[in-house]
């Protein structure tokens, strides 16, 4: 997030796009509905009807993948009603002008053509979202969950950069993190192309730095990422995988090809709290400790660095993964000690400008929010004051291009993908909790009572759902929730695997990251 | 009243302490026990408020004989005499130090800084409830108005479940809440209202009226209006003052006869030095 | 205690302008004609009330809030 939490109370606008906030960021959705309640506004534009739209001065139902083509037709209104910033573009932006002339071909009818959005309202929500500053912008994974994933954020930028909301209080353009310590994994150099605080591998100068810190010359090219492993699995370049708490079985898109790939490794291992399903193949499974057995830290989505403090020693003869990593290190001949993790974390502050002024003591109950360059930086609530990390915002000029897969004759329906409140991820942690196993038990599907009166199916009726990857079968449920037209999975259940319908061959094209929001599938109850 | 902490511990008058540490500038729930004797030096009387005898009936279910000293405001003594009643702890196993306590229709002279009124929107006071209005003024909207009001406020709801799991008296094994029979499960929005009358019906003549839930609820529910309702109904209906009346409820939604075990709804955590 | 129990509900379903929608009589096994009258009477009652109004909050929430905001 390029803003705080804790600031969306104070937005003039809300606009939330792409984000199931109260199912999936509930306390962030708390801010959203102070916010509102102290009279801001708040639009909702979402292919479904969120808890959220309910007090939304304006909800959209875009079609699914059409974001770019709704953003755009609001900056064609904002220029043509003069509601940008202009001040602002002139001195801390460039490439307005490919910008201006992209969006003037995004007329209301055109926009309505791509989205189904009405002129009327999209003329609303613009100028609600234009003419209340500061408007903050909230996005998660129905923006970049998709094969124009990067473009959809970029035109997030754009919009909020047009009207001068990015680098001011309350405003900015905020990604919700999926998990709670994304944001730090990332940070920690969690990615295959740079080590902590994104400095990349690529960079002589950079690893030179830690080459000298730690004793060992390091490799310049940069690793494979998730989507590229799979293809290299398959063509036996990728022979061994150590998977460190994720359960790829169930959340990497098409099931069948991935476990196709995951048959070709000669060698796998998996640190887990749980027999997860990928677990369950592994060669080798190192036991790890849970939040509750381990210190450190966590850094969150507003960039917030906080620590976790041990309750209870690991149970049995798990580790933390810090651990793990350094025995297995020492082990394979590069000696890695440390007494506790705020060694690690101090030598990690000590490589890594953002987290420069940041220690155990300093971060306390309450955390840091970074870039936190020195000992007496307070911290940073909000990016981009003064100025935008590289200097000036650059605009993009983005085209729409339509997702990978559109509804067709053989398959007619829309299907996405996504999660629901009582559960988290692939469910290794949630349900075994017996109180949120009775929220939800078992995989369904939502579809709108008309496509289902179509299908001739009722409430709780098992359902067949094929896409091009394969088929899996899930219980009805009926809600208005979803548009006709377009079905809803959730991700976490094992024996109902959304992901066996999903795309793996449908990915952005920069970040790597599957379309899971969009894929075409066809339904038919299951006779048995 | 350290002093006197400490050498009930080290006497052996209570087992442990329940009170308050500060912590790098916060007052956290902490218990106190004779092997960390020194931590009671760090001790806190603050406006800070939890559920501390909601600690203390986990750790009896866990041990039926254990002696718990606690800080307690008024609040926190009427959650306690609304246990005693239930068969959740022994008053004798129980022995508290006093502070200061915040008002209530249950004890008109106190104070609580918790219950400042806070700045209540806008928005909120046009088509929700004003959760510092008073009990009357909320009985006085008409059918529709009250109506919407209370929808508006309920549709906010993301089944947090924070208003019952803080709730010194929500102590029952198995929950109504959790029960797919009575309150829908699944989606959200939550099945509403059905959801937050459940809670209401099950508060009538328990609930002490601390407002914790309304503290705890993201959403700012007016959670505490509507427990107060249920109260003043169990009042006017039955003349019974929760929380101050040593004898059972004369009317319980729960069965005539109080048969529950002491069982909490989950294990202790949190508390633990 | 029944009377109390039901003097209860009435007075919470008061909140959301309910309490009409419950109603308890006595009548013994041989009072057939009494049954006849009251159940009658309070279906007569119900139908005249007309759909219950709550659903429409869940299902359509817009309207229904809408009609909130003034
Ligand atoms: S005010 Fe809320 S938390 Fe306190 S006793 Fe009543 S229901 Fe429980
Ligand atoms: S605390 Fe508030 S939001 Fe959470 S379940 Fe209770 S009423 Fe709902």
């Amino acid at each position: 997030m390029t803003n705080s939490i804790a600031e969306i109370e104070d937005a003039g606008c809300v606009f939330i796009i792409g984000s199931n906030t109260t199912a999936c960021h509930p306390l962030i959705a708390r801010r959203v509905i102070r916010a509102k309640e102290k009279g801001a506004k708040l639009i909702v534009a979402d292919p479904r009807n969120i808890q959220l739209s309910r007090f939304a001065d304006v909800a959209v139902n875009h079609r699914l993948g059409s974001d770019v083509a709704l953003l755009n037709g609001m900056m064609h209104i904002i220029i043509k009603k003069g509601w940008h910033a202009e001040d602002y573009i002139a001195s801390r932006t460039e490439g307005y002008d490919a910008l201006e002339e992209m969006v003037s071909r995004f007329t209301p009818e055109k926009v309505q053509a791509i989205t189904g959005v009405d002129p009327g309202d999209l003329e609303e929500m613009t100028r609600l979202y234009a003419t209340n500053p500061p408007g903050s912008l909230l996005y998660a994974m129905g923006i970049t969950q998709h094969t124009t994933g990067v473009d959809n954020v970029k035109s997030c930028c754009n919009l909020a950069m047009l009207c001068g909301y990015v680098g001011v209080r309350g405003g900015g353009v905020n990604p919700l993190r999926g998990q709670n310590n994304v944001q730090g994994a990332c940070d920690m150099g969690g990615l295959p192309n740079v080590v902590t605080g994104y400095q990349p591998v690529a960079d002589e100068a950079v690893r030179e730095k830690f080459s000298k810190a730690w004793g060992a010359e390091l490799p310049a090219a940069t690793g494979l990422t998730i989507t590229d492993m799979i293809p290299a699995m398959l063509e036996g370049k990728l022979k061994g995988l150590y998977v460190i708490g994720e359960n790829p079985k169930l959340s990497d898109p098409d099931w069948n090809h991935f476990n196709h790939a995951l048959k070709r490794l000669d060698f796998l291992v998996v640190q887990e709290l749980f027999l997860s399903e990928t677990a369950q193949v592994a060669d080798v499974v190192l036991a790890g400790a849970s939040v509750a057995e381990k210190d450190g830290t966590f850094t969150n989505t507003e960039r917030r660095c906080m620590r976790i403090n041990k309750a209870i020693d690991p149970i049995g003869n798990s580790l933390a993964d810090w651990e793990i990593i350094c025995r297995l290190s020492t082990a394979m001949g590069y000696e890695m000690r440390y007494d506790n993790p705020e060694e690690i974390f101090d030598e990690m502050a000590g490589l890594t400008k953002s987290y420069a002024g940041m220690s155990y003591a300093r971060i306390g109950l309450d955390g840091l929010q970074w870039p936190c360059p020195d000992k007496d930086h307070p911290g940073t609530p909000y990016l981009h004051k003064d100025q935008f990390t590289r200097g000036k915002g650059m605009f993009f000029a983005l085209d729409y291009k339509d997702p990978a897969e559109l509804p067709d004759e053989e398959y007619p329906y829309f299907l996405t993908t996504g999660r629901m409140f009582a559960h988290f991820h692939t469910g290794t942690m949630t349900r075994i909790s017996p109180h949120l196993d009775v929220e939800q038990k078992t995989g369904y599907v939502d579809i709108h009572p008309e496509d289902a009166a179509k299908m001739e199916v009722r409430d709780g009726d098992m359902v067949v759902l094929s896409s091009r990857r394969g088929d899996i079968e899930a219980p009805v449920r009926l809600t208005r929730s979803v548009a006709p037209g377009t079905i809803f999975l959730p991700i976490h259940f094992g024996e109902v695997p959304t992901n066996v319908l999903t795309n793996a061959e449908a990915f952005d094209p920069l970040a790597k990251i599957p379309e899971f929001k969009v894929s075409a599938v066809k339904v038919h109850k299951l006779v048995l | 009243m350290k002093e006197q902490i400490k050498s009930w511990l080290e006497q052996g008058t209570v087992d442990v302490f329940l009170g308050y540490r500060e912590v790098d500038h916060h007052p956290i729930p902490w218990c106190f026990t004779q092997e960390a004797i020194e931590e009671v030096d760090d001790l806190v009387v603050s406006p800070a408020r939890y559920s501390l005898e909601k600690i203390a009936t986990h750790m009896a279910a866990e041990d039926p004989d254990i002696r718990i000293g606690m800080l307690a405001r008024d609040c926190n003594n009427r959650a306690l005499n609304v246990l005693y009643v239930w068969n959740q702890l022994r008053p004798e196993q129980v022995v508290t130090v006093e502070a200061n306590c915040c008002p209530s229709p249950l004890k008109e002279h106190a104070d609580c800084s918790y219950l400042e009124p806070g700045t209540v929107g806008a928005y909120k006071k046009a088509v929700g409830i004003d959760n510092h209005l008073r009990l009357e003024a909320v009985e006085a909207y008409g059918p529709e108005e009250g109506r919407n009001r209370w929808m508006y406020e309920f549709q906010k709801c993301i089944k947090c479940y924070g208003c019952r799991n803080i709730c010194p008296v929500c102590f029952c094994r198995e929950c109504s809440l959790d029960h797919d029979d009575l309150v829908g499960t699944g989606p959200l929005l939550p099945d509403i209202p059905i959801f937050h009358l459940v809670r209401a019906v099950h508060m009538a003549g328990r609930c002490i009226d601390c407002g914790l839930c309304e503290d705890a609820c993201p959403m700012d529910i007016p959670l505490r209006l509507l427990y107060q309702k249920v109260n003043r109904i169990a009042m006017d209906l039955f003349d019974y003052r929760t929380g101050t009346s040593g004898d059972q409820p004369p009317f319980s939604i729960l069965g005539d006869r109080v048969t529950l075990e002491p069982k909490p709804i989950q294990p202790v955590t949190g508390a633990e030095a | 205690m029944t009377i109390k129990r039901i003097t209860f509900l009435q007075e919470l379903l008061g909140l959301f302008g309910l309490q009409e929608r419950v109603h308890l009589a006595w009548i013994s096994s041989a009072e057939a004609q009494k049954f006849v009258e009251v159940v009658t009477a309070f279906t007569e009652k119900i139908k005249s009330l007309g759909p219950n109004p709550l659903p429409a909050y869940r299902d359509a929430p817009r309207a229904a809030l809408a009609a909130a905001a003034h």
